[in-house]
């Protein structure tokens, strides 16, 4: 079972920090965004340096950085569910640390945007649940995008890890 | 004998609700929706209005416990009274609103099926030979739902 460091740690550890100043990163999957606080983010490498053939299921892989092996989970598909293939439109690979879990997710690209002064909305009550992916919701460019945090996605694909354990 | 002015609500081919006729503030045609992935079948779509990022509850998908259409081509914004303050949630609509004039005669018991309006409607009344749930919006888009999942 691939292993995310830290997953006894609850997803709502370490919420997005919004407000003045606050700098994101945008992650594209397939037709998915995902936003991210910038802070969270450790390194990006090439999607190039993931090495499959250690891989553990649900994780695409492993990629070894600062001398430990990171697990390298993917997105995707229409619902944005753990995948067990690497599109080939999958260029980049983030490297995610937020001092208490460890985790590698791989997209098409990446954006850096600076959101200056608007606060996220917490996900509505009657959308929100225990461990969800997304935390809340931030209006940018007439769009509402969905924030995450590497708390949140090592959570979600730890779902996966334990479906996938349950169903063989 | 008290009367009282309702919208009622057209949810699905099958599926009729009302609200009070000042819980009703806006439709959208065409409205553009976000989705938000890893939430409730039923709760999946947010809209922007007037600045406001409203949840899109399709009640049909929670009564009926099926997958909804992703894009329906009208929706409803409801206000209701939260804990503090004015709070809104859309739903999707297949057809227009309609107003009502409704008197106590008309209450009558909740439709039986399909189950779970208990969980989500006041009480209520008879339209012609339909029964009309009457929504409770302030459960309806709380987090109530999702322990009846």
């Amino acid at each position: 079972m691939a292993r995310i460091q830290g997953l006894d740690q609850s997803a709502q550890d370490s919420e997005p920090q919004a407000g003045e100043g606050a700098l994101w990163v945008a992650m594209y999957f397939d037709h998915h965004c995902l936003w991210l606080a910038q802070q969270e983010l450790c390194s990006l490498e090439s999607v190039l340096d993931v090495q499959r053939q250690d891989r553990v299921a649900p994780a695409v892989g492993v990629i070894n950085w600062a001398g430990q092996d990171w697990p390298v989970f993917c997105l995707g598909g229409a619902d944005l569910a753990v995948m067990i293939d690497l599109p080939a439109s999958r260029r980049v690979c983030l490297l995610l640390d937020n001092g208490q879990q460890r985790i590698a997710m791989v997209c098409d690209r990446i954006e850096m945007l600076a959101q200056s002064s608007r606060q996220y909305d917490p996900l509505p009550p009657c959308m929100d649940r225990s461990g969800a992916l997304v935390a809340g919701l931030i209006v940018h460019d007439e769009t509402v995008n969905c924030l995450t945090t590497a708390a949140r996605l090592a959570s979600f694909c730890q779902r996966a890890t334990l479906q996938g354990a349950k169903h063989g | 004998m008290a009367e009282a002015t309702a919208w009622l609500l057209t949810l699905d081919a099958e599926l009729y609700a009302a609200v009070g006729v000042r819980e009703l503030i806006h439709l959208v045609q065409a409205p553009a929706l976000f989705t938000v992935p890893d939430t409730p079948a039923y709760c999946q779509q947010v809209l922007l209005w007037q600045e406001r990022i409203v949840p899109v509850m399709d009640l049909a998908t929670w009564l009926w416990g099926r997958r909804a259409a992703s894009a329906p081509s009208l929706v409803g914004v409801f206000a209701y009274q939260a804990t503090k303050t004015i709070a809104y949630g859309a739903l999707p609509l297949t057809a227009a609103p309609a107003r009502r004039q409704v008197s106590d005669e008309q209450a009558c018991a909740l439709p039986e099926h399909p189950p779970g309006w208990a969980h989500v409607a006041f009480s209520c009344f008879s339209d012609e030979d339909k029964k009309i749930p009457i929504l409770n919006l302030q459960r309806l888009f709380s987090d109530i739902l999702q322990h009846d999942d």
